[in-house]
């Protein structure tokens, strides 16, 4: 009697324990997989790694419009943007050299705030050396889809308004660069010419796409230090981009990455002065921000430099611009 | 009244009220025997106790009626290695044999002439050992010497009266039975007068003067101290007028069944991602039997099916989020590869079963065969299946409202089982029960067209307590 209990124990615990069991639900990956963040950083950045599609994510539409190009009169062109565009006859050629006439598709648009320069990832530094902008502009010419270019010789006016309206103001030119950078080139063609008026700026110039009118920070005795900026591990130069945006006057400037230290360190910039560091990240399909108001040359080391250590957070794009569209 | 009519009127007087005197030790290696187990056939229990002694006190006596009449009737002493051939009650004795040969010698017996002289009355009311015949047929150990002198006589008592047998010279053997009414002779012819030989024969004697007297010479004897099992009994009315209560918990086997419009991929799909894993119900029911063997019983039934679904996905993009220590996401990355998925789906009813049966048995073992219908009062359900895009969806009862979730009520079905039950003791027994039910709808909504529907069939164990 004891065995047939004992058996009829058993069996009932295998019939009860075998309806216990555990739901599974697991993730294989697929061989050759990271099964963590990527930590590498590169020395060369493809338009395949998360930071370019970070920055197309970023990018501002620019305001499109269209302009009638006469033979034989001057034509102007007033964007919902503030500027104004003068394109005098016969100015146009297409990329082969033919007159264009008619109406031509104009892709317009002016950088004062700080922050777009942000999104746009245009900052204000020239060979390294730190500018103060009156505004960055953009136009391109097009029509029928097709790139126009300005005829040989041919200028275009663009004028805009500002305050204050600094004399200093020079002509650079953008000049895009590998690993996504950007450079502004100081203008030597003396065609290329500035004009001031009264809360407005006129440029004249044989040069379309990026222009810009900025002057250099004078910073002759002035203490200077580098800003250097540490994260964690899986933010590297393949998925992130920080800038130094100093608050009191246009000037951005973007941190480059420093492979060595694995940090994004800035050139030397003036001590003292009010800043945000800005850190932006694209992961996966999130992204993320740190933002750190700073006043430069504090707390640097021995060797001038301001080191910082931040921890971006998960933030949604719309937030991002948000907030960057508050500098 | 001839001699046969006497000889069967005799022995139904003596046996009439005739009973037997048996030995403790023997009623208890019948209970020993019993205890033993034995086929639960029907038809061993028509050899019970009662009955064996029965056939066997009959067999006893028709045995030695046989004898007693064969001996009685046709004793021989010349016949060579021939018992006394007893003659048939048709056979009328001869009388008044007016001579007697020379050499012939008598002895009590009268010359068959008539002269009864010292005749011995045959009284078959006057017990043996008064003086007078014994009323009861007896059957000695006799042996019978044939010897060819021809003055040998033997006399043979018998309770009818006296048998004298004489020799003639001619080597014949002369009967004389004498009885209380009549004489009458008969003569046998000895053709070969056999060298002497003995031939036993062994007969029982019923009397109950012997008998008691065994029996008193066994009482005297000191056999120890055997407990005398009581007389066994046969269980009345084995199988009705019961009421009882049982708890019972077994495995159990669902027999699945999909359909769908149009034998659809859907369905083909839904088959490949489920598959039956275990099952098993457990509940308690009242059961009254009426004194007919007819049953009627209800109870609480908890069932469950077990299911396994299975789902596998694959280019699958999984993020993993980094949290910090303060719960702030502060990181990701991205993996690609297969999802594999396993969901152990639980289909539970609660029901109660009514049923009809009719219980038979004796002895240790009984047997309900039963059916009826189970009404389902609430069903649930957990787990995943396949939605018409081929993703699992949830059917957990209560935590959507997607139309491929189950009912909560499955209506009525039907059931039926025979139980067996093995006698514990008066109040316990041990049940064993294979069962089937069927469901008459499907378990699915009625919203889609998808219907999936559960039989099952099992082997319930249990225990009986009985109330009456």
């Amino acid at each position: 009697m004891n065995k047939k209990i004992t058996i009829l124990f058993l069996f009932a615990a295998a019939v009860f324990f075998s309806s216990c069991q555990k739901n599974i639900d697991v993730f294989v990956p697929d061989p050759g997989q990271t099964t963590g963040p990527d930590t590498t950083w590169y020395a060369t950045v493809t338009s395949t790694m998360p930071v370019a599609s970070l920055q197309s994510n970023l990018l501002v539409e620019p305001v499109k419009d269209s302009v009638e190009i006469s033979a034989a009169n001057f034509t102007y062109l007033t964007s919902s943007t503030g500027i104004q565009c003068g394109f005098p006859p016969l100015c146009c050629v297409s990329t082969a050299g033919a007159a264009i006439t008619g109406r031509i598709q104009v892709e317009l648009f002016i950088i004062k705030k700080k922050g777009d320069m942000v999104l746009m990832n245009k900052p204000t530094s020239s060979n390294g050396n730190m500018l103060v902008s009156a505004g960055e502009i953009f136009i391109r010419l097009t029509k029928n889809g097709q790139e126009v270019n300005l005829a040989p010789g041919a200028k275009i006016t663009i004028r805009y308004s500002d305050l204050p309206v600094n004399t200093s103001m020079k002509l650079f030119f953008g000049e895009e660069l590998s690993n996504g950078l950007f450079n502004w080139i100081p203008n030597t063609d003396t065609a290329n010419t500035i004009g001031f008026a009264q809360q407005v700026y006129e440029i004249t110039t044989k040069r379309l796409h990026w222009i810009n009118l900025d002057y250099f920070y004078d910073t002759t005795g002035i203490t200077r230090s580098v800003v250097s900026v540490k994260l964690p591990s899986n933010y590297t130069n393949a998925n992130t981009t920080a800038f130094l945006v100093f608050k009191d006057f246009r000037s951005v400037l973007r941190l480059n990455a420093d492979l060595t230290e694995r940090r994004f360190t800035s050139g030397k910039v003036p001590n003292g002065k009010a800043a945000y560091v800005v850190v932006i990240s694209k992961q996966g399909n999130d992204y993320f921000m740190s933002k750190e108001s700073i006043t430069t040359g504090v707390n640097t080391n021995t060797n001038g430099v301001q080191a910082l250590s931040l921890t971006p957070v998960k933030t949604s794009l719309a937030d991002i611009k948000t907030w960057l569209a508050t500098l | 009244m001839n001699y046969n009519q006497h000889f069967d009127k005799h022995i139904k007087e003596q046996l009439q009220d005739y009973s037997p005197q048996v030995h403790p030790r023997i009623w208890e290696n019948i209970v020993k025997e019993r205890e033993k187990k034995r086929p639960a056939g029907f038809w061993w229990q028509i050899f019970n106790s009662r009955n064996r002694l029965l056939v066997a006190g009959l067999l006893i006596v028709f045995a030695g009626g046989g004898a007693y009449y064969f001996l009685k009737t046709n004793s021989t002493g010349n016949k060579p290695g021939i018992a006394a051939t007893i003659n048939n009650a048709a056979e009328k004795p001869k009388s008044n044999s007016t001579s007697l040969t020379a050499g012939e010698i008598s002895t009590e017996s009268k010359p068959v002439s008539g002269n009864t002289g010292n005749d011995t009355k045959t009284n078959a009311a006057n017990p043996p050992g008064t003086g007078n015949n014994s009323t009861t047929s007896s059957i000695d150990t006799y042996t019978n010497t044939f010897a060819a002198a021809p003055d040998n006589n033997d006399k043979t008592k018998n309770t009818l009266g006296s048998v004298t047998k004489s020799y003639t010279n001619n080597g014949r053997q002369k009967i004389t039975v004498k009885n209380g009414e009549a004489a009458f002779e008969d003569e046998e012819e000895t053709i070969n007068p056999l060298p002497e030989y003995s031939l036993p024969f062994i007969f029982y004697t019923a009397q109950k003067n012997t008998a008691a007297k065994a029996v008193a010479s066994l009482r005297n004897r000191n056999l120890g101290n055997v407990k005398e099992p009581g007389c066994p009994t046969i269980e009345k009315n084995a199988a009705g007028n019961k009421t009882y209560i049982e708890v019972y918990g077994g495995p159990d086997y669902a027999f699945r069944s999909l359909s769908d419009t149009g034998n659809s991929v859907y369905l083909q799909k839904r088959k490949e991602s489920t598959k039956f894993s275990s099952a098993f119900s457990a509940g308690f029911r009242y059961t009254k039997v009426f004194s007919n063997g007819v049953s009627v019983r209800a109870g609480i039934n908890y069932s469950q099916i077990n299911e396994k679904f299975t789902y596998s996905e694959g280019n699958i993009v999984q993020v993993v989020y980094i949290i910090n220590a303060a719960g702030d996401t502060i990181g990701s990355y991205m993996t690609t590869g297969s999802r594999y998925k396993t969901t152990y789906n639980k289909f539970r009813t609660i029901d109660v079963p009514v049923v009809l049966g009719y219980e038979l048995g004796n002895g240790n073992l009984h047997a309900n065969v039963n059916a009826g219908v189970i009404i389902n009062a609430y069903s649930w359900q957990k787990g995943e299946v396949l939605d018409a895009t081929l993703q699992p969806v949830d059917i957990t009862t209560g935590k959507s409202n997607s139309p491929y979730q189950f009912k909560t009520n499955i209506g009525v079905g039907f059931i039926g089982g025979v139980s067996v039950y093995y006698k514990l003791n008066e109040k316990l027994h041990l049940m064993a029960e294979p069962y089937f039910r069927y469901n008459l709808t499907p378990a699915s909504k009625e919203n889609i067209t998808f219907k999936q529907k559960y039989n099952t069939a099992g082997l319930r164990l249990g225990v009986r307590l009985d109330l009456k």
